[in-house]
């Protein structure tokens, strides 16, 4: 008895449980609601127009199919504290966290992830499993890697971000790049530093962050709420 | 009841096609999900009278849905709905107000009860080898077609618990329907 053939019975004795025929009752607790007979038709609205930001690509991620997801970067240019900050636009089931100028907030689900972010591991373990993800850390101790065991699904940080510059700042020569941790916010935040050039103008700084929830919609998996 | 599961891609359609004030559409949203939805709100509230309750109020939810978002991955969405009407056909029949469907399950009948209600599962030997959650997976991840994390968060349990109630619950059916099988040999 193999899967398939227990399941083609077992579906075959769910489908003679016979179903009432529920359409008028449906039909008449639709129509009861008194605006529904007036509710203007709408229009298919597609991507939310409160997602739509200036100066956006869609980024692709390498492992699955195209996903748009926020990012917040910012661009300090020469002795200037800030300058402009750059938001992607979301995929409309993405929603919107509130943002600081330089980073969206991290936030880690518990002490162990918490110490995961700010890079409290052993250089010996090079990989972290836990029940929903595994990590991969470079030879730093720094978080580099993310992926979903189940999807196979995996997330390089690195890359991600480099694609970004790449698509931001087509021109640019990439002079540095680092991956570091930044405690100065309320939230601890990994960030991709890296320091370009483009045109002669050299921009010193550009600090993407990565926010948890936006991990797994990366990974292609919806928040944990489990 | 149905026999085929349904389309994410028709359903996406119909859904948008819902939305945008096409009152066909309906009546098609019907006819492709009704039966599956049924089905579902059977495995969780086990009399048919509130599975039919639960349905009803699954289809008013959809049509009365404003959010301005798409709506992606819409069986997973669709099955999350009849989910909820479950729990407040549940809620309506007086038992506290929890939010958990097994503890609901706990104050409608025990392991031992089960057999004794009047539900359309028990004309279905194999439903009886199966936990509650084990059905639902099955009727969700084999029979409708969804993943498992997508389970998980429907049904409001941990993926890596998903993955072994949905191990287990095939064990089980094969177990039964070999040992059935051996009956008639």
């Amino acid at each position: 008895m193999n899967e398939s053939h227990a399941l083609e019975l077992f579906e075959n004795e769910l489908n003679a449980i016979k179903m009432p025929d529920l359409w008028e009752k449906v039909y008449s607790r639709v129509q009861s609601i008194p605006d529904i007979r007036q509710r203007p038709k709408r229009r298919s609205r597609g991507f939310s127009t409160n997602y739509t930001f200036a100066a956006l690509a869609s980024v692709i991620l390498l492992a699955a199919a195209s996903t748009i997801y926020i990012i917040n970067m910012s661009v300090n240019i020469g002795d200037e504290q800030t300058s402009n900050v750059y938001n992607t636009a979301l995929s409309d089931d993405i929603p919107i966290k509130s943002v600081q100028p330089h980073s969206l907030a991290l936030s880690a689900r518990t002490d162990e992830e918490l110490e995961l972010m700010l890079g409290k591991v052993s250089l010996n373990d090079m990989i972290y499993e836990d029940s929903a993800y595994i990590y991969h850390f470079d030879e730093n101790g720094i978080l580099c890697g993310i992926a979903d065991p189940e999807s196979g699904n995996c997330l390089d940080l690195e890359k991600t971000a480099k694609l970004l510059i790449e698509n931001h700042f087509p021109e640019a020569t990439v002079n540095s790049f680092a991956v570091t941790l930044d405690n100065s916010g309320e939230h601890p935040a990994l960030c991709i530093k890296a320091d370009i050039t483009q045109n002669g103008l050299s921009i010193t700084e550009i600090k993407i962050t990565f926010f948890t929830d936006e991990w797994r919609k990366l990974l292609g998996i919806e928040p944990d709420q489990g | 009841m149905p026999s085929d599961m349904i389309d994410e891609e028709i359903l996406s359609q119909i859904l948008e096609r819902i939305y945008s004030g096409d009152e066909d559409a309906f009546r098609e949203l019907y006819n492709v999900c009704a039966s599956h939805m049924y089905r579902f709100a059977l495995s969780v509230v086990k009399y048919s009278y509130l599975a039919e309750e639960a349905v009803q109020e699954a289809f008013l939810s959809i049509i009365l849905y404003s959010g301005n978002k798409r709506v992606r991955k819409a069986k997973s969405w669709l099955f999350t709905v009849v989910k909820n009407c479950c729990i407040k056909a549940l809620k309506d029949e007086h038992f506290s107000r929890k939010d958990d469907i097994d503890l609901y399950k706990d104050k409608l009948f025990s392991a031992d009860q089960t057999e004794s209600i009047e539900t359309p599962l028990n004309e279905i030997e194999a439903v009886r080898v199966l936990d509650d959650n084990e059905l639902r997976i099955i009727i969700l991840c084999k029979i409708e077609g969804l993943t498992i994390p997508e389970c998980a968060k429907i049904l409001g349990i941990s993926r890596v618990r998903a993955r072994s109630v949905y191990d287990y619950a095939i064990k089980k059916l094969k177990k039964f329907y070999r040992e059935k099988e051996g009956q008639y040999e």
